[in-house]
C-alpha cells in the first residue's frame, strides 16, 4: 500500500514539467560526466630511458 | 514544453562547459602554487604537456630551459638546478628536458606554449652528437611523441602555412605515431602538400583539430593536478637566499675535482666512465683519417633541417631564444680521427643557422681542447664544463650576455 502511494506521488512529481526538466538534465549531465571519465583521461605516460648518445 | 529533452541536454552541456572552465581556473591556480617548487624536478609530466610550461613561462624569475641528456643527467652540486635553486641572483632554471630529445620535437613543445613564449627569454640545448646522426631514430621518436604537441603544431594559429608545412613532412617521416591519430595524419598530408585542394581541405579539418587540442589542454590539466595529487607532501613555499656567487672559486673547485678524478687517461674522461666504457675500448685513429665520414654525417643530418623548423617556430611565436651547443670535446675527437679542420665546419653551420635567425648563440667553441669541460666524446659536462653553463644561464637571464 505504501509503495503504492510513493509510486504515485513519484509519478505526479515527475509530471511536473520543472521537475523533469531537472531530472532530465541531471540524467544528461551524468552521462556526459561519465564518457569524459571513462575516454577522457588521455595519454600522457613518458617512456623509460632511451639513450641515443644524447 | 515541447522538446524537454532537447531543452535538457543544452542545458546539461552547459553545465558541464562552466564546470569544466571553473576546473580550468582551478588547475591554472594549483599549476601556479607549485611552479616555483617544482622548477629543477626534472617533472615527467613536462614531457608530453605544456601546463607547467605556460605557467612557469608567465614567471619573471623562472627561465626556462629545453634539451637532452646534457640538461637532464644531473651533476650534483654543480649543474643549473642545483647552482640556482635558491635564487641566489634572482632566478631558478625550469629543465624541460629528457635524453634523446631534439629539435623536432622540442619544436613541437614550444608550438604547443604558444602565445605564452612572445617576448619570453628562453635556452635551446644540445650537444654536437645531436647532429651526427640521419635523423632521430623512429623508435626514439615514437616513444617521446606527444599527441598534444603534435596537434597543436599542426593545427596552430600562430605558426604560419609554411613553418608547419616543414613540420609536417618531417612528422610524416614517423607515420607509427600517427596511426591511431586520423585528423593529425590527414591534416598533416594535407599540410606537406602543396596543392589549393590539399589547403581548401587542411583548413575545413581545422576546426575540428582545434577542438581535438582544446580536449587534449583539458586533459593535460587534469593530468597535472592528479600529479600533484600524488605527490601530497610537495610544499609550494621555496627558499630563497639572495647572494652572489663566487664563480672563480666554483670554477677552481671543479678543475680541482677534475683533475684529480680523470688521472687513469689523457682525455679528461672520469676514471669510473674509462674503466667502464672506454679503457681498450677507444676508436683511436691517425688524426683526420675519419674526416670525410664525420662530415658527411655532419653535413647531411636531418637535424639541420630540425633545427631550422624549430627556430622557425621560435621566431615566429615571438621568443628571445638563447642557442647553447656543448663544445665538441676536441681531444678525443682528434684522438678518434676527426681533425680540428673537420671539427670547425660544426661551428660554423651552427653559426650561420644562428645568424640567419639573428638568434643569440653560445657554443663554448673556446674550450674545445679545454680536456676537463666534458665527460665524454658526447660532450656531456664535467663539473667544470656546468660552472661556464651556470655562468652562461646567469649573464642570459640578467641581460649581460657577450
Amino acid at each position: 500500500m505504501s509503495i503504492r502511494r510513493w509510486t504515485r506521488s513519484i509519478t505526479e512529481l515527475y509530471a511536473n514539467p520543472w521537475v523533469r526538466s531537472i531530472l532530465l538534465t541531471l540524467y544528461y549531465l551524468a552521462i556526459l560526466i561519465g564518457l569524459i571519465l571513462l575516454y577522457g583521461k588521455g595519454d600522457f605516460s613518458t617512456p623509460k630511458f632511451i639513450y641515443q648518445g644524447f | 514544453m515541447k522538446t524537454p529533452h532537447l531543452v535538457s541536454a543544452f542545458a546539461a552541456l552547459l553545465i558541464l562547459i562552466a564546470i569544466l572552465i571553473g576546473g580550468t581556473a582551478y588547475a591554472q591556480s594549483m599549476e601556479q602554487r607549485y611552479v616555483h617548487a617544482l622548477a629543477g624536478q626534472f617533472m615527467k609530466v613536462n614531457n608530453k604537456g605544456s601546463a607547467l610550461q605556460k605557467i612557469a613561462f608567465r614567471q619573471p624569475d623562472l627561465l626556462l630551459i629545453y634539451g637532452s641528456s646534457e640538461i637532464a643527467d644531473r651533476i650534483p652540486d654543480y649543474d643549473a638546478s642545483a647552482i640556482f635553486q635558491k635564487y641566489p641572483t634572482g632566478f631558478a632554471p625550469f629543465e624541460v628536458a629528457q635524453s634523446g630529445v631534439t629539435s623536432l620535437m622540442i619544436a613541437e613543445q614550444l608550438a604547443s606554449v604558444g602565445p605564452d613564449l612572445r617576448g619570453k627569454k628562453v635556452v635551446i640545448s644540445f650537444t654536437p652528437s645531436m647532429f651526427l646522426t640521419p635523423e632521430i631514430s623512429p623508435t626514439v621518436y615514437a616513444a617521446m611523441f606527444s599527441r598534444m604537441y603534435a596537434n597543436e603544431l599542426a593545427f596552430s594559429a600562430q605558426l604560419d602555412f609554411g613553418v608547419k608545412q616543414a613540420a609536417a613532412r618531417r612528422m610524416l617521416n614517423y607515420p607509427t605515431t600517427l596511426e591511431n591519430e586520423p585528423v593529425l595524419h590527414f591534416a598533416l598530408q594535407a599540410l606537406a602538400e602543396d596543392s589549393p585542394l590539399d589547403r581548401a581541405l587542411y583548413y575545413a579539418v581545422w576546426p575540428l583539430g582545434k577542438l581535438q587540442t582544446t580536449i587534449a589542454e583539458l586533459q593535460d590539466h587534469w593530468n597535472t593536478l592528479t600529479y600533484f595529487a600524488s605527490h601530497p607532501t610537495w610544499q609550494p613555499e621555496v627558499p630563497r637566499q639572495p647572494a652572489a656567487i663566487d664563480w672563480p672559486a666554483l670554477e677552481a673547485a671543479a678543475k680541482d675535482f677534475q683533475v684529480a678524478h680523470t688521472s687513469s687517461n689523457p682525455f679528461g674522461i672520469p676514471n669510473s666512465v674509462w674503466i667502464a666504457k672506454f679503457h681498450n675500448q677507444m676508436p683511436l685513429a691517425a688524426v683526420g683519417s675519419h674526416d670525410k665520414s664525420y662530415l658527411g654525417l655532419l653535413k647531411n643530418s636531418l637535424e639541420w633541417t630540425d633545427l631550422d623548423i624549430l627556430l622557425r617556430v621560435l621566431t615566429q611565436l615571438g621568443a628571445r631564444p638563447l642557442l647553447l651547443s656543448r663544445p665538441i670535446n676536441g681531444t678525443v675527437w682528434e684522438a678518434m680521427g676527426v681533425s680540428t679542420s673537420a671539427q670547425q665546419k660544426y661551428y660554423d653551420m651552427l653559426q650561420s643557422i644562428a645568424a640567419k635567425y639573428g638568434v643569440s648563440l653560445v657554443d663554448f667553441q673556446n674550450h674545445a681542447n679545454d680536456k676537463y669541460f666534458s665527460i665524454d666524446f658526447s660532450s656531456h659536462s664535467s663539473r667544470l664544463g656546468w660552472v661556464y653553463v651556470d655562468q652562461t644561464l646567469d649573464s642570459f637571464y640578467h641581460g649581460t650576455l657577450r
